[in-house]
This record gives C-alpha cells, sequence and structure tokens, in this order.
C-alpha cells in the first residue's frame, strides 16, 4: 500500500506532461523515497521545497522542449516581445533628442540586453535581464504619480508576458535561436521605423502602439521562423 | 554525470550517490535536475537505457554510456587538463620570479 509521502511525490508529478509520467514515473518515485524510509517520514513527510522546484523545472523543459508547440510558440512570443522593447528603447532615444527629457536608460538597457542575450544563446542572462526589466516595468507603472490604472497595466503589460516567456521558452537545454542575423535585423528595422515615428508624434499612446504595430508587421513581413533548421541547445546559460 | 556513468551502468539514484562522490559533496543532484540531464544525455545520443532491474518493488533503470559518450568525456578531460597546464604553467613562471 502506498504510503502518504508517495502520494504526494505522485501529486508533484503531476506538472510533468501525461506521456512522460508514463515513461518516467515509476522510475522517480522509487528514486525521491529511496532514502525516505523512516514510518512517520512516509505518513507525515513532504516533498522538499528544492525536489518541487527542480520537479517544475523539468516539467518547464519538458514541456516547452525543442520541437514542441509551446516551447515554438514561447520562445516566438520571447523574441517578438524582446524585439517590441527594443523598438521601445529606440523610440525612447528619439524622443529625448527631439523633444528634450532624458530616456529610461536602464529599463532600455535591460530589454536591450535581454535581446542580445537571446540572439548570443546567453540564456541564464536573458531570463534574468527579461525579469529585472519586468520588474522595471511594473514598479515604474505602479509608482508613477497621476499614472491610470488602465496605462499602468497596459505599459507593463507586454514586459511581464516577455519576461515569462523568455523563462518558459529560453530555458537551460532550450535550442537556439534558428535566424538569429534575421531577427537581428527585425529589430534594427523595427528600431529605425519606430524612432521615425517618434520623432514625428509626441503622444506616448500613439508612439507604444507604433512600436507594437511596427514589431508585428516587420516580423510578419519578414518571417524569421520561415525555413530555419533544427536548432541545437546553445552552449552557455 | 559523465564520469559517472563511465566506470559501469547505473541507475538513478547509483547516479547521484557517484556524482556526490565524485564532486566531494559539492554537487547534489536533485531528482528533476538528474531525469533533465538525462533525457538531454539520451536525446545526444551520448548514453542509453542498458536494463530495468525492481527493487524493493521499486522500477530501477539503468543507463550507460555509449562511445559518443566516451569521446565527449575525453574531449572534456583533454579540455580541462589543457586549462590545467596553463594555469600550472602561469604559476610556475610567477613562482620564478
Amino acid at each position: 500500500m502506498s504510503s502518504n509521502l508517495e502520494r504526494r511525490y505522485r501529486s508533484l508529478l503531476r506538472v510533468l506532461p501525461g506521456w512522460y509520467r508514463a515513461e518516467r514515473e515509476e522510475e522517480m518515485v522509487g528514486l525521491f523515497l529511496t532514502d525516505r524510509d523512516d514510518d512517520l517520514d512516509r505518513e507525515h513527510g513532504w516533498p522538499g521545497w528544492d525536489e518541487a522546484f527542480a520537479t517544475v523545472g523539468l516539467a518547464v523543459r519538458v514541456r516547452f522542449r525543442e520541437r514542441s508547440p509551446a516551447g515554438d510558440a514561447a520562445r516566438l512570443v520571447a523574441l517578438v516581445g524582446l524585439a517590441g522593447h527594443v523598438v521601445l528603447a529606440a523610440q525612447g532615444v528619439a524622443t529625448a533628442v527631439r523633444y528634450g527629457g532624458s530616456p529610461a536608460v536602464w529599463f532600455d538597457a535591460l530589454a536591450v540586453g535581454a535581446f542580445a542575450a537571446v540572439v548570443t544563446g546567453r540564456w541564464a542572462w536573458a531570463r534574468w535581464l527579461a525579469l529585472v526589466s519586468a520588474v522595471v516595468a511594473v514598479g515604474s507603472a505602479v509608482l508613477a504619480p497621476g499614472v491610470s490604472s488602465w496605462w499602468a497595466v497596459q505599459s507593463a503589460l507586454p514586459a511581464v508576458v516577455t519576461a515569462v516567456a523568455v523563462w518558459l521558452g529560453f530555458h537551460r537545454e532550450a535550442p537556439a535561436v534558428p535566424r538569429a542575423r534575421r531577427w537581428v535585423a527585425v529589430s534594427a528595422v523595427g528600431a529605425v521605423l519606430g524612432a521615425a515615428v517618434a520623432w514625428v508624434f509626441a503622444l506616448s499612446l500613439v508612439v507604444w502602439a507604433a512600436a507594437w504595430l511596427i514589431t508585428t508587421a516587420v516580423v510578419v513581413v519578414s518571417r524569421p521562423w520561415a525555413g530555419a533548421p533544427a536548432g541545437r541547445s546553445a552552449p552557455a546559460g | 554525470m559523465l564520469t559517472a556513468l563511465a566506470e559501469e551502468p547505473l541507475h538513478g539514484y547509483a547516479i547521484v550517490r557517484s556524482v556526490e562522490v565524485l564532486s566531494e559533496g559539492r554537487v547534489v543532484l536533485r531528482v528533476g535536475t538528474l531525469y533533465g540531464v538525462l533525457d538531454r544525455m539520451v536525446a545526444d545520443g551520448w548514453a542509453v537505457r542498458d536494463r530495468e532491474e525492481v527493487h524493493q518493488g521499486r522500477l530501477r533503470r539503468y543507463y550507460r554510456l555509449t562511445d559518443v559518450g566516451v569521446r565527449v568525456l575525453s574531449a572534456e578531460v583533454a579540455r580541462l587538463s589543457a586549462n590545467v597546464r596553463a594555469a600550472s604553467s602561469v604559476l610556475r613562471a610567477r613562482e620564478a620570479r
């Protein structure tokens, strides 16, 4: 008869896909329980936090692995989001030059750094830079005086979605970005077009919307994912 | 893990113990981490499943290194040895000054 501890481990393993559990569950449960043979522990013990985190990490890597639809979608969202933030950074510089003031240097540097880290295969850098960028975006939106809640959510949401997609899609064993140079070209073209819009229009909502429209349009037209060879995992990160 | 599997086929728990011993306690593999790395090694052809056993009512699956895995380990050993030689050479030169 299975113990409470075994049932708790089996519950933890439900974060893994069904096909993976069918293959590995018995093996993994056996390993989890190997050093936990005290009767009290078997009845009242729980999986440790470190085991839980490692299992969740495994679930992310399995569900968002190479050539999986979920993984490919997460990586596409991450790349589009990061490219959009590069365009926003370019707009910030253009607006500062044209109308005065200072661009959000730290936020822009984080976003551009995260994009550079992804296209060069530095996954760990990309994940942390995207996360800090999202935290800065949320903090700026929440703490800025006189900002409406709608504008706050709308301006911070892309950074949050991008950070989540980067964490899900660019895990330790993610494939290298296929057509990385094309993604760099996409962001460069988007940055130039976005900066031109920011040069002409002073209204932040128009400029913000233009950044995402331009990014989406350039991505759709250039189709950087098309004809990509099967990527291999990046060596770093 | 390549080093742990180099000597003989091992099951999951034996890999965890071996990695801990080889690293003198610096690396303690969690189960999720172990299977993430094993999946990757099998996918890359560095390791394959060897056999299955039932031990005290629990499934134990053994893994062994392939020839590709041995070559990868050899290349890594050569790379690390070159790093050690370079560092030793710099230290000797410093002591000779």
